[in-house]
């Protein structure tokens, strides 16, 4: 396997083609003066000046963004106690519990998690709006989060930590000042990954909101129902693009970490 | 009197399988000891238990007569050295070795004052601002221990400290960590594989097997008067054979071997007793051949020059093998594959054991 | 850290307490959910807050349980349900099928370039799979309309007559989910690729396999443990996938997580819809505990 055969070649340009196909065919037609998808007429920005206009779609996403903000955050400090729990601690009752309930979630179809969260909040008699979705949210991305900063603690060399320790400083001081440095691009990855996560999920929102509380994507998906239209695609590429510069400037700052730490 | 580090009846068992078995040690202030045995035999872990980063299923340990057997890792008056030197790869040199003192809060002209004392005793003054990645394995090596000297503990732990050394550098650092230890008068235990580096710097050794300790003494004590045809075997090379029965004649024995093929002599002893099973141990370097006389009478086998010595393999006549070994004298061997010989030895050479 | 199994001297506080709160909150947000659907499915539905009634009625001296299994019943014997199951099984399995035969070479090749290559190649398999699921699954509806982009194509080539009727149909299902779960089939398999040991490829062409046999017998079989993550990662989602039949299916297509929504927002009958739910975990429950022995055997 020293070079990649001519068939290994056609796989990855088809693949990555099928892959990206539709994405440039949303962007480029979010650019279209007209609306038929068949006809182009000519480049415009007007739907992006009626999405930005569009009052519902603009609450939509602060919604989005704010739950998406906090449950990353949110998933991402669970995780990381869950990571170390799972990774340092040797074993414990109930751990295999424990360990199935966190990696669950990934293989679990979203009605089923939707249905039994709303009815635990019912339940519990909270009122359902942001803060459900908020709390579900994390409660989804939690397992992702963990296997990201669980990867990355396994990797770790637990010398490091027992040095520390060796040295004089309480364990939990211990973790905090040498295992977290070293675990920030993961820090990075697991929040984005929840937050992304958070951000496109719309079958747990829909089940999981209140009255007046409503996520971009519910939104878009309204507006899908009632017919295929040119903002979508604008609100799309927007959406595209936030992603994407979010991913690029990760990868950057972890690349220019990385070299900071080799060359200072 | 108590000894300075006192293990008592210490065990540790994972679930059902016991890493380290009822082991009872004293270890005396001041002294190099080293804990030798293959891997798998508990070492490690009675090391860790020592430094406190695992808890003893039962037993204690006493330092100085105080209990710690409770105590965190992170309050124990040791420190330890990792076998893969466990810097922190995000601090330089110098903060890496003030680590430990920012934990005991001492004061910033203190602190400085240690760092470099222990720089210059270490060589690394020109090395305090890079960081470990820049650093060649030797090097990195100092930092470690400087790390832990610089808290002055009460006793230094190394954890197979020399492994990832090629030989010179191992060789170099063995008598630069006796010097030390012995400048500075601390306590030092040692944990490694290799005999040769336990028997270079240790003051006493602890063999083990299997979790638990074979013997204890000092370098001479364990190689000359083994206790267990294991720990003779262990340490450096033996020829062992089956010992019967056994005429006395004055200060010597005349033991009859079946084994051997002949009869050998060791010295009158009443420590072992010569009605229960018991086993003869020689060390090749002591065997002397010769071409004619009385000895065990056989062939050489196979002949092996290392540079400093020869090798000969002798096939007995009852089929077993014999080593023998003659430093260099520069000349050439006077045997040679395919000699007859005869082996023989000064009683005081043969070692019997019980077990 | 580490835990005294037999005879604790000394309480760790801290260790419970960091064990205690993610524990906790799973209990109570993800385990304890699943035991109340079970309840709720036993219920009957009302109308009011919550639509469903109490299991229990204490009359001041008798405590009643009412234990409704009709909903049971009903899912179980009515054809639509049955159907919707089985659709969804069929539909999963046929998706997972398709984008293993997609997703294998595509993961071999990026295995067999370059590491520089190889990392930006992943990160452009894993880019879509960032960006939005529901803008996806509509980008396709642009395309696959009788007005859309490929029909538009097709007839401008000469290649058809007449509109291709793709859209709301089972076909568009296959695509939508074979393209949005790729990632989910591609990375796992690429990951057991990437990491296995190319000496041992090297020992079968030295005992005299083809390039194409040394593929079949020794790196196709060290694969496996990827392919069955990557199929078990894909076809339990599916099962239950609810937006993709949505947007791009039909009337004809029938899937349960669809079926599970309207019993929720259409009839309002939280009860059924538990019911529902209940019997799709139960079907799933096999493949669910497979791959979380298979995770944890690889984990630790």
């Amino acid at each position: 396997m020293t070079k990649p055969s001519w068939f290994n070649r056609l796989s990855i340009l088809f693949g990555l083609a099928f892959l990206y196909l539709p994405i440039v065919v949303l962007v480029v037609y979010s650019f279209n003066g007209s609306k038929l998808v068949t006809v182009w007429g000519g480049f415009s920005t007007q739907w992006y000046a009626t999405v930005l206009n569009n009052p519902s779609i603009v609450e939509g996403a602060k919604v989005s963004f704010l739950v998406a903000a906090v449950s990353a955050t949110a998933a991402t400090i669970l995780g990381t106690l869950a990571a170390v729990v799972m990774v340092r601690l040797r074993r414990f009752r109930g751990r295999a519990l424990f360990n199935g309930m966190l990696l669950a979630p990934m293989v679990m179809p979203e009605v089923v998690m939707a249905v039994s969260m709303l009815l635990m909040f019912v339940t519990l008699g909270i009122d359902r709006g942001p803060l459900t979705i908020t709390l579900a949210h994390t409660t989804f991305t939690l397992c992702f989060a963990t296997v990201v900063l669980q990867s990355r603690l396994v990797e770790l060399d637990s010398s490091l930590e027992e040095a520390a320790r060796d040295l004089g400083c309480p364990p939990a001081r211990a973790f905090v000042s040498v295992a977290l440095p070293n675990m920030i691009p993961a820090i990075v990855s697991a929040w984005l990954l929840s937050f992304t996560l958070s951000l496109d999920d719309l079958v747990i929102s829909s089940f999981t909101t209140g009255p007046g509380a409503s996520t971009l994507p519910m939104k878009i998906y309204s507006q899908i129902k009632f017919g295929v239209t040119p903002e979508i695609n604008a609100i799309s590429t927007i959406i595209l693009g936030v992603v994407v510069l979010g991913l690029v400037g990760a990868q950057l700052v972890s690349r220019r970490s990385e070299k900071a730490e080799r060359t200072a | 009197m108590q000894s300075y580090i006192s293990i008592e009846n210490l065990a540790k068992s994972y679930g059902v399988v016991s890493a380290v078995k009822n082991i009872n040690l004293g270890i005396e202030k001041g002294e190099f000891f080293s804990l030798l045995g293959p891997s798998g035999c508990g070492k490690s872990t009675l090391l860790r238990m020592i430094a406190g980063f695992e808890t003893p299923t039962s037993g204690a340990i006493r330092l100085e007569g105080a209990d710690v057997t409770d105590v965190p890792a992170h309050k124990r008056p040791t420190n330890m050295m990792f076998q893969s030197y466990a810097l922190f790869p995000h601090l330089t040199v110098g903060r890496n070795i003030a680590f430990g003192l920012q934990q005991d809060r001492l004061d910033r002209s203190e602190i400085r004052k240690r760092i470099d004392e222990v720089a210059e005793k270490l060589q690394l003054t020109a090395l305090l601002d890079r960081k470990p990645a820049q650093l060649s394995g030797g090097q990195r090596q100092r930092v470690a221990l400087a790390r832990a000297l610089v808290k002055r503990p009460k006793v230094l732990l190394l954890d197979e400290p020399l492994g990832a050394l090629d030989k010179n550098l191992r060789t170099e650092t063995q008598l630069e960590l006796v010097r030390l230890q012995r400048e500075l008068g601390l306590t030092f235990i040692i944990v490694t594989h290799d005999q040769h580096e336990a028997m270079t710097v240790s003051t006493r050794i602890a063999i083990m097997k299997q979790g638990q300790v074979l013997q204890v003494g000092t370098p001479s004590e364990v190689y000359e008067t083994p206790q267990s045809r294991y720990v003779a075997k262990f340490l450096g090379e033996t020829n062992v054979f089956a010992g019967g029965k056994a005429e006395r004649d004055g200060n010597v024995l005349s033991i009859e071997s079946g084994e051997a093929g002949g009869h050998v002599h060791a010295a009158f002893t009443d420590r072992i007793a010569l009605d229960a099973p018991y086993w003869v141990s020689v060390r090749p370097e002591r065997v002397k051949l010769a071409t004619a006389g009385n000895g065990i009478e056989g062939i050489v086998e196979q002949l092996t020059y290392t540079g400093v010595e020869r090798h000969y393999r002798v096939r007995l006549k009852t089929g077993a093998t014999l080593d023998a070994r003659r430093v260099n004298h520069g000349a050439e061997s006077d045997l040679a594959i395919g000699d007859r010989v005869f082996a023989s030895w000064p009683p005081q050479a043969s070692r019997l054991l019980a077990e | 850290m580490s835990f005294v199994t037999t005879t604790p001297k000394k309480v760790n506080w801290g260790g419970r307490l960091l064990i205690a709160i993610p524990y906790t909150w799973l209990l109570v947000l993800f385990l304890a959910p699943f035991a109340l659907v079970a309840v709720i499915s036993l219920s009957t539905v009302r109308l009011g807050m919550p639509p469903f009634e109490p299991l229990t009625a204490w009359d001041g001296s008798i405590l009643s349980l009412r234990l409704n299994f009709e909903n049971f019943l009903y899912v179980l014997t009515d054809d639509t349900y049955l159907l919707a199951y089985l659709t969804s099984l069929k539909v999963a399995a046929i998706s997972t099928a398709i984008m293993l035969l997609i997703a294998y070479p595509l993961a071999y090749g990026i295995a067999s370039c370059s590491p520089s290559s190889r990392s930006l190649l992943v990160f452009l398999v894993i880019v879509p799979f960032w960006s939005s699921m529901l803008i996806r699954v509509y980008s396709w509806m642009s395309i696959l309309r009788n007005d859309g982009l490929l029909n538009a194509l097709l007839l401008k080539l000469g290649l058809i007559a007449e509109p291709l009727r793709i859209l709301n149909t089972e076909t568009a299902i296959y695509i939508g989910i074979v393209y949005t779960y790729l990632p989910f089939m591609v990375l796992p398999i690429y990951s057991s690729l990437a990491s296995a040991d190319r000496t041992l490829i090297e020992a079968a062409r030295d005992l005299g396999c083809s390039r194409v046999s040394a593929f079949w017998r020794v790196t196709f079989p060290l694969s496996l443990p990827g392919v069955a993550a990557g199929c078990a990662l894909v076809f339990i989602p599916v099962v239950g996938e609810f937006v993709i039949p949505d947007l791009l299916g039909g009337a004809d297509t029938q899937m349960i997580g669809r079926a599970i929504w309207l019993e929720f927002f259409n009839n309002r009958d939280w009860p059924m819809a538990a019911a529902v739910t209940i019997v799709l975990l139960a079907l799933l429950v096999v493949p669910i505990v497979y791959f979380q022995s298979r995770q944890s055997r690889s984990r630790t």
